[in-house]
């Protein structure tokens, strides 16, 4: 049975994506406050929950391994963080920007959701170096993967950083009150979230496909040597 | 454009950057493997004391 899940996947994310910025940028009304750059806030927050799911399935996966031995679940662990640490660049990168038009500076040490974000990138940074620095196998793959499982930590630890800072400037929008903002900038920010997971989704199956087609070409190297 | 929208601009066009280049990387890395693949075919049907047949084995590749 051929498997269609990644086109559909891809086609769904070009979709609802599309869609997601197209209510984001000529839809949604102008916030009161920050005027058009508030329009950040709809790529800048799916990009980093998106991030933050990447990183959850990455320890996920790395759980599966460490539960059944399954080596399959390696390779899903390694290509999850992979998708994680590329949408945290971008969350860095958009968040900078933001941060620029908003406060006038590009970065702030003294934010605990800024500094936090920041380690729980670098944190999975340094997987790549540990992962790479051993040989290939059920060790790597067993280091690689309790590594993954201990970076899952630090996800709600980022995430609640800013409900739990008491002097902040990143702004909270979802409290428990709900999410503070209209319901047409709320309906374009759920459209736009369901796009970035679908991309992070199709990237996911796109990459995951293409290492595991590496591995066979590898092994089939072997063989024939 | 007023500032504010340059910077909005900025943000949206860094998510197509970074999609763009997943996809510059991923055609490359594609095109490594076909020519990888091809190599085998090549080198697998040598093995069996069959003639090359470059053409047939790159007909496969890209017709896959």
């Amino acid at each position: 049975m051929r498997n269609n899940l990644g086109p559909a996947l891809a086609v769904g994310a070009l979709l609802v994506l599309g869609t997601g910025l197209g209510l984001a940028l000529f839809w949604a009304p102008e916030d009161a406050d920050q005027g058009v750059s508030q329009r950040i806030f709809y790529v800048h927050v799916p990009i980093a929950l998106t991030a933050y799911a990447c990183f959850g399935w990455g320890a996920w996966k790395a759980l599966r391994l460490l539960w059944t031995r399954e080596a399959r679940y390696d390779l899903e662990s390694y290509t999850a963080i992979h998708m994680g640490t590329i949408f945290g660049v971008l969350v860095l990168v958009t968040g900078s920007i933001w941060a620029k038009v908003s406060w006038g500076i590009w970065w702030s040490w003294s934010e605990r959701q800024l500094v936090l974000f920041l380690v729980l990138f670098l944190f999975y940074s340094a997987y790549f170096m540990l992962r790479y620095s051993t040989d290939p196998g059920p060790r790597r793959a067993n280091m690689s993967a309790v590594y993954a499982l201990f970076g899952v930590v630090l996800i709600p630890v980022s995430f609640l950083a800013i409900r739990l800072a008491e002097n902040f400037i990143h702004p909270v929008v979802f409290t428990r009150e709900g999410p503070q903002m209209a319901g047409s900038m709320f309906f374009a920010f759920c459209v736009c979230l369901a796009g970035m997971l679908l991309l992070a989704a199709a990237l996911y199956q796109a990459e995951l496909a293409g290492k595991r087609l590496d591995a066979r070409v590898r092994e089939l190297r072997e063989a024939l040597a | 454009m007023s500032g504010g929208e340059a910077y909005v601009f900025a943000a949206y066009l860094a998510l197509f950057v970074a999609v763009l280049g997943w996809l510059v990387i991923h055609a490359f890395k594609i095109a490594r493997l076909s020519r990888e693949l091809a190599e085998l075919v090549e080198l697998a049907r040598r093995r069996d004391g069959k003639a090359p047949a470059p053409d047939a084995a790159e007909a496969r590749v890209a017709g896959q």
